[in-house]
């Protein structure tokens, strides 16, 4: 698998406009912007808004502002100019007029980050990875990513050890990596940003 | 910062995932992958194994169509897949005809939750072989209820709501009372818009039986 590694060159042609940079740089930090939001349970449309604000500063910051000091550091640049624009958003959304009483309830949107992850693909591998495990790994896992219980909820429930459940959780993941990434490595390379497109 | 060493020891992606990092661990480990190709496409990958992990298990708590029930009906599982289908239900209020009071959200005991209000009730014919295609229903602002005709009484009901052909909801209803009709009152100001697909069904033992099911289409806010 092809790693990629941020550099000055790298910037450089960021700045003059490489068609394939650019492609590069939007697949990954979109990513890696799903990622972070993913991680704060935002709303998807929330989600796009900011994903879009984040890469427009960072393109302006680098091609009409004073640039960056440490390009081998870009990732962690684009990240801290997310981390400003969530809270903006973050702050922005809480000054809003409370919400009527007998409105309907607001969307619940945070269905579509994951859902643009499940493809019958995917599905298909996972199925496979918790088929050959046993009755109780498949109960712990269930309870860890269906119904989202904590790990010592679900070692207490269970009766296991909390390294048992670290290995077993380990190694399913690590399984269905190897499935998915041996299907896509035969065809295009696997590297990081291609899951949220699907 | 996290290093690469301290985030593959800790197995930071996928705790990550599963938001099992202090805020202060998330934040170092986010100013790590933002940088590091390799973690990103662990956390990637770990995100797509939650995700595909959790509808596998969701789908598969339902029971399938047509010869496999009976295979399905003997590893139907236990209360724990039942305990979480309930959670989603309280969502979810099974009515009993046409003209039945609904309590707005608003604070217990205050004048607008003891107000009756008006919901849309939609009946959905059984699901027919034809070559017409599914029932379209169009939400509105309004709360609304959909009626699916029962032919007979049964042990259970389960419904499903799918986008896009994934799971969005699904679980295990109860009627109450002897009703000729199951009442199923959705979401709808909790589901994005878009087009979903409703669908109704019935079981007694082993046997299965599809009530009907329609094409529900939310308005955008």
């Amino acid at each position: 698998m092809d790693f990629h590694v941020f550099n000055a060159s790298y910037v450089s042609r960021l700045v003059d406009g490489d068609s394939a940079t650019e492609a590069h740089f939007s697949g990954y930090f979109r990513t890696f912007i799903a990622l972070k939001l993913r991680a704060r349970r935002l709303s998807h449309s929330l989600a796009e808004d900011i994903q879009q604000e984040t890469m427009l500063r960072v393109l302006k910051t680098l091609r009409q502002g004073s640039g960056i000091s440490y390009p081998e550091r870009f990732g962690a640049f684009v990240n801290s100019v997310c981390n400003n624009v969530i809270l903006e958003f973050l702050n922005r959304e809480s000054r809003h007029p409370a919400v009527p009483e007998n409105s309907p309830e607001p969307a619940d949107e945070t269905v579509d980050l994951d859902a643009s992850l499940i493809t019958e693909e995917r599905k298909r591998m996972v199925g496979e990875v918790l088929d050959g495990l046993r009755a109780k790994d498949k109960e712990i896992l269930r309870l860890v990513f269906l119904e989202e219980k904590g790990r010592e909820e679900v070692c207490e429930k269970l009766g296991v050890r909390s390294e048992y459940l670290r290995v077993l959780l380990h190694r399913a993941k690590e399984k269905f990596a190897e499935a998915y990434l041996r299907k896509r490595g035969t065809a295009s390379g696997a590297h990081a940003g291609t899951m949220f497109a699907g | 910062m996290m290093d690469h060493e301290q985030a593959i020891e800790m197995q930071a992606s996928l705790r990550y995932t599963l938001g099992e990092l202090s805020p202060a661990e998330r934040d170092s480990f986010e100013e790590h992958f933002a940088d590091c190709s390799q973690c990103l496409t662990d956390v990637e990958l770990a995100a797509a194994f939650a995700a595909n992990t959790a509808e596998v298990f969701r789908t598969r708590a339902l029971p399938p169509e047509g010869p496999e029930r009976r295979r399905a009906w003997l590893w139907w599982p236990p209360m724990p897949a039942l305990a979480l289908s309930a959670a989603l239900n309280v969502l979810l209020v099974v009515g009993i005809g046409f003209g039945f009071l609904w309590r707005s959200p608003a604070a217990p005991g205050s004048p607008a939750s003891l107000e009756p209000r008006s919901v849309e009730v939609v009946p959905v014919r059984a699901a027919t072989r034809s070559a017409d295609g599914l029932q379209v229903v169009r939400a509105s602002r309004q709360p609304l209820v959909l009626t699916f005709d029962l032919p007979q009484r049964y042990e259970r009901y389960f419904y499903v709501i799918e986008r896009g052909g994934s799971t969005v909801l699904s679980g295990e209803l109860a009627v109450v009372g002897r009703s000729d009709s199951l009442n199923i009152q959705i979401p709808v100001g909790r589901l994005a818009a878009g087009e979903y697909r409703v669908t109704a069904m019935a079981a007694t033992g082993a046997a299965r039986e599809n009530l009907g099911a329609c094409v529900l289409q939310v308005p955008a806010q």
